[in-house]
């Protein structure tokens, strides 16, 4: 197969470290860049689809999927599995459809968009630390996917950043909106340092979240450097700093 | 002005945002913003090559001035590679600003030429290409890359006459005789044929070469030995949009070959395979998941489907599968999985029937 040689040695690593096979395929699917189902029981390898809208940085996407499999399959407790609690969750999207903001809107469309926002944060929370974990290792291990890395990073920073336009400020409750957005400049804080580019931070720095994305990025670096561990140890540190920890648990698969 | 100094300005509605960390309607609602995050931008451009970089923007003018350490020459060689990356909105106003300054820098003209043919500003690139082959007339490179501007130009006599002289001076230029092949393919398939298999000789390891070479061969009616350079396409960059395209056109090839043995109409055999996977799933349900994906990972470079031996073998199910086999079994796990889902293969005829005989059993 012909990849670039950096994704190929983190193939390598990953098939070596789980005893797993990777198996890398293409997608239609364009909400993401890609999809990835880690092996377990019933599936026999490691699936990566990268998306066909992502081909052009498919090596460094690629990538990403596996830095994240090394981060789930680390942990020395099993792979860890993010579990959201179901009745906590119902709660807060309860509350977040009762919102000033949402309550304008009918009862239904309500409902939905809360629970689309809720869950969409707990997303976020659950899959941030190991994206920045992945942004670090391959910035550090993977010389030849700099230029890839760039591109696909900018692209989720400007995505990140959609959540600033005054349209989702009408709609999503400022509590939730603040949280997630918190998270998208602690992304841009780092690939600032990583890359010596400033400009991700400007509409985070606008809004004045500078401070507090500065303390939750200290808490990735004051983090264990276990990969698995590390991951976890940042979503339970972030989610007491965002009063959301008793939204989910925990539960370790075995390897 | 310092003999390592360069200028350019540009109007900043001209900036592609794209470029940019931030959303594009942020960066129009807010100016200050816009401007800080292109200086960031431009400063990060010239810090990977040395030198000072001033950047100012008013009035609604972007105003870029790079200071040299060294000389022109790692300005245009960064150029060059930013444009090798892809990133043309930098590359191209970068070379520009150089070739006032160098107007007879035949990298630049070479460059820059096939820059702007590619962002389809056909006039500025022949106008810069065929100067270039005035002051290098013996360029082959040159040559070829006014050709393809020609060609993009719909003046195709002077197109091929260009590649024909790019040929005659470096035969062994398989780039030349892919778009030699290209433009002859309408009028002299056969001629085509000949320019698109040296281009796959000469460039073994080029993947458009190979999926061209392909393409020509399926065009030119030859399936049997399209074939197998599609499947080789897709094994040289299986991530590729060209490995997509190749995919594709063997999905097309294999549909055909299969329909065409069954006389277009349903194939028995395939329904009897759909008929046994809907009852082994029936029986084991458990199975259909593991079966159903380890098929797909089975046949993600293609499974054989027009050769009957029982060739495949499964770590969830025993025995030895024919390539139709599987791929009704994945058929039937994928309709009762994600009814929604493409499997990439029309067995809906072959599939109906095996239901309603499943029902009536």
């Amino acid at each position: 197969m012909s990849l670039n040689p950096d994704a190929g040695r983190l193939i390598d690593l990953v098939e070596k470290q789980t005893g797993y096979r990777v198996t890398l395929g293409t997608t239609e699917d364009s909400a993401t860049d890609a999809q990835m189902i880690s092996a377990s029981a019933s599936n026999p390898a490691h699936l990566i689809n990268i998306s066909t809208r992502s081909l052009a940085v498919a090596d460094y996407v690629t990538s990403v999927q596996c830095v994240m499999l090394l981060t789930m399959w680390s942990h020395p407790r099993g792979v860890p599995q993010f579990q959201p609690i179901e009745e906590r969750v119902d709660q807060a999207v309860r509350e977040a459809a009762q919102s000033p903001r949402l309550a304008k809107y009918p009862k239904e469309a309500a409902a939905t968009t809360a629970k689309s926002l809720v869950t969409g944060l707990l997303l976020q929370l659950r899959s941030t630390p190991s994206e920045l974990i992945a942004m670090e290792y391959i910035r550090r291990e993977c010389p030849s996917l700099h230029r890839q890395q760039s591109d696909t990073v900018n692209a989720i920073l400007r995505r990140n950043s959609q959540g600033l336009k005054p349209e989702v400020k009408e709609f999503a409750p400022a509590e939730i909106l603040e949280k997630s957005l918190l998270m998208s400049a602690v992304v841009a804080l780092l690939w600032g340092q990583i890359s010596g580019s400033t400009a991700a931070m400007l509409p985070y720095k606008s809004i004045g979240l500078d401070a507090k994305a500065e303390d939750l990025l200290s808490d990735f670096r004051a983090a264990p450097s276990e990969l698995g561990e590390r991951s976890q140890t940042v979503v339970d540190a972030w989610a007491e700093k965002l009063q959301i920890r008793e939204f989910y648990t925990w539960i370790f698969r075995p390897k | 002005m310092n003999p390592g100094s360069l200028t350019f300005t540009f109007p900043i509605g001209d900036f592609d945002l794209s470029k940019l960390p931030i959303d594009p309607a942020l960066l129009n609602a807010s100016p200050e913003m816009l401007r800080e995050a292109i200086s960031d931008y431009y400063a990060d451009q010239f810090r990977a090559i040395g030198g000072e970089a001033q950047i100012a923007i008013s009035g609604g003018v972007v105003n870029v001035r790079w200071i040299s350490e060294s000389g022109i020459d790692e300005l245009v060689e960064h150029g060059v590679e930013l444009l090798r990356q892809g990133d043309f909105a930098t590359a191209v106003p970068l070379l520009q600003s150089a070739l006032a300054r160098v107007p007879n820098n035949t990298a630049v003209l070479l460059n820059l030429g096939m820059a702007l043919s590619d962002q389809r500003k056909i006039e500025e690139a022949i106008d810069l290409l065929e100067r270039l082959v005035t002051l290098e007339p013996e360029s082959a490179r040159g040559w070829n890359a006014l050709g393809v501007a020609q060609g993009r130009n719909n003046d195709i006599e002077q197109a091929e006459a260009s590649l024909r002289r790019s040929l005659e001076l470096d035969p062994q230029d398989g780039h030349a005789h892919r778009n030699l092949a290209t433009l002859l393919l309408e009028h002299s398939p056969r001629e085509a044929m000949a320019h698109y298999r040296r281009a796959a000789e000469l460039l073994p390891d080029d993947q458009a070469a190979q999926y061209g070479y392909g393409r020509a061969l399926l065009a030119l009616g030859d399936p049997d030995s399209a074939d197998p350079v599609l499947r080789r396409v897709i094994e040289m960059a299986p991530l590729s949009e060209i490995a997509e395209m190749a995919r594709s056109a063997r999905r097309d090839l294999a549909h055909k070959s299969m329909r065409s043995a069954g006389g277009d109409s349903s194939r028995a055999d395939a329904t009897m395979y759909c008929l046994a996977a809907i009852q082994l799933f029936a029986e084991s349900p458990d199975l259909r998941r593991q079966v159903t994906f380890e098929i797909a990972l089975l046949g993600r470079n293609g499974l054989d489907i027009n050769d009957p031996a029982s060739k495949y073998t499964l770590k969830s199910l025993q025995g030895a599968f024919s390539g139709l086999q599987l791929v009704s079994y994945m058929y039937v796990g994928m309709k009762e999985l994600a009814p929604d889902s493409d499997p990439g293969i029309d067995l809906s005829r072959e599939y109906e029937q095996a239901r309603n005989l499943s029902a009536g059993q």
